[in-house]
């Protein structure tokens, strides 16, 4: 009797958890890019040292 | 039989076309102000009879596709299949862990199916640039894939976190202040304020509809150059005329500028070619 309320809080538990966890991964992941990721995409686009552009 | 009576009737308005602007330019210091009123009377005259000479490139783009193996090449709905293609581009290719538009993914593919190297793919990419009545297969090839798609309602994934993230630097990007004028893509276009160059009203991404207008039916055939004008190329005319430094086609910058257009252009039909002065 009590192996099986055990078995059932704990299987609520890992339900309960799963979904919560996936949403704080997704807003994680959803968050703004950081500054550095945005030069780091400006410096692939151009042929030439693009230091005057003050990146 | 339809079919081939359009294409040929187009192909043959076409090559007039073409061949009466070669004789016009040879003879342009002739031309009185009363035969140019007339030229471009008749310029007006091709588009309101939905003549576009940018479908040429599409009927050599179909022979390219086969001689360079893109047939291999999976634009995200499999190898070699082209339709709709465009509309769900740029995408997540795990292939090669990155977000690619629709001419990166063809730079790519040609690396990979045809032995080309990265300095052959971006001459080859960049043989027009400049220039005019040019033709080359890298545009035709880019028509040929982007017509595949006419019909189809553009649909960028912004769900897939990766798409997302590339939407968020374009965004950045295009709102960037960067050079020596201090000039950024929303200088041109954004704002609710209409702004022209010369006679030109330029669309805003800002008012709803103008950015799916605008990238929808590129590439876009030019008059003025009588060639057509892919992605790309685009943005590297836009990036000069800013006085930023030169643009290198198939990067992520590229791909970024890409995500955030397509994807604000979300729901909009593909129409490709486009014609424009």
């Amino acid at each position: 009797m009590r192996k099986t309320l055990f078995l059932g809080l704990l299987a609520i538990g890992l339900v309960g958890i799963s979904p919560a966890q996936q949403k704080k991964q997704t807003t994680k992941k959803e968050a703004g890019v950081k500054p550095e990721e945005v030069r780091q995409v400006l410096l692939s686009g151009f042929e030439q040292d693009p230091r005057f552009l003050g990146l | 039989m339809r079919k081939i009576l359009l294409s040929s009737a187009v192909f043959g308005l076409a090559c007039a076309g073409f061949l009466g602007y070669q004789t016009v330019k040879a003879q342009d210091q002739e031309l009185s102000p009363e035969e140019e009123i007339r030229l471009v009377q008749e310029f007006n005259r091709m588009m309101a009879e939905g003549i576009n000479p940018g479908e040429i490139w599409a009927e050599m783009g179909k022979e390219a596709f086969k001689k360079y193996n893109l047939d291999k090449c999976d634009f995200g709905l499999g190898p070699g299949k082209i339709e709709g293609a465009l509309a769900r581009l740029p995408r997540y290719f795990p292939d090669v862990k990155r977000v690619m538009d629709l001419e990166t993914r063809i730079g790519w593919c040609l690396q990979q199916y045809a032995g080309v190297t990265p300095e052959q793919v971006k001459k080859f990419a960049t043989q027009c640039w400049g220039k005019s009545q040019c033709m080359s297969e890298y545009d035709a090839i880019v028509m040929y894939v982007s017509m595949a798609s006419n019909g189809y309602k553009i649909n960028v994934n912004l769900k897939d976190p990766q798409v997302k993230r590339m939407y968020e630097i374009g965004k950045q990007i295009y709102y960037a202040r960067l050079g020596p004028w201090d000039f950024n893509c929303a200088t041109c276009h954004a704002g609710q304020r209409e702004v022209r160059i010369r006679a030109t009203r330029l669309w805003s991404a800002d008012r709803p509809g103008e950015a799916g207008q605008a990238v929808s039916i590129f590439p876009k055939y030019l008059v003025r150059w009588a060639q057509p004008m892919t992605m790309h190329y685009r943005y590297a005319e836009c990036m000069r005329q800013m006085r930023w430094p030169t643009f290198e086609p198939h990067s992520d910058l590229a791909v970024a500028l890409s995500t955030f257009l397509y994807a604000t252009a979300n729901g909009t039909e593909i129409k490709v070619p486009g014609i424009g002065r």
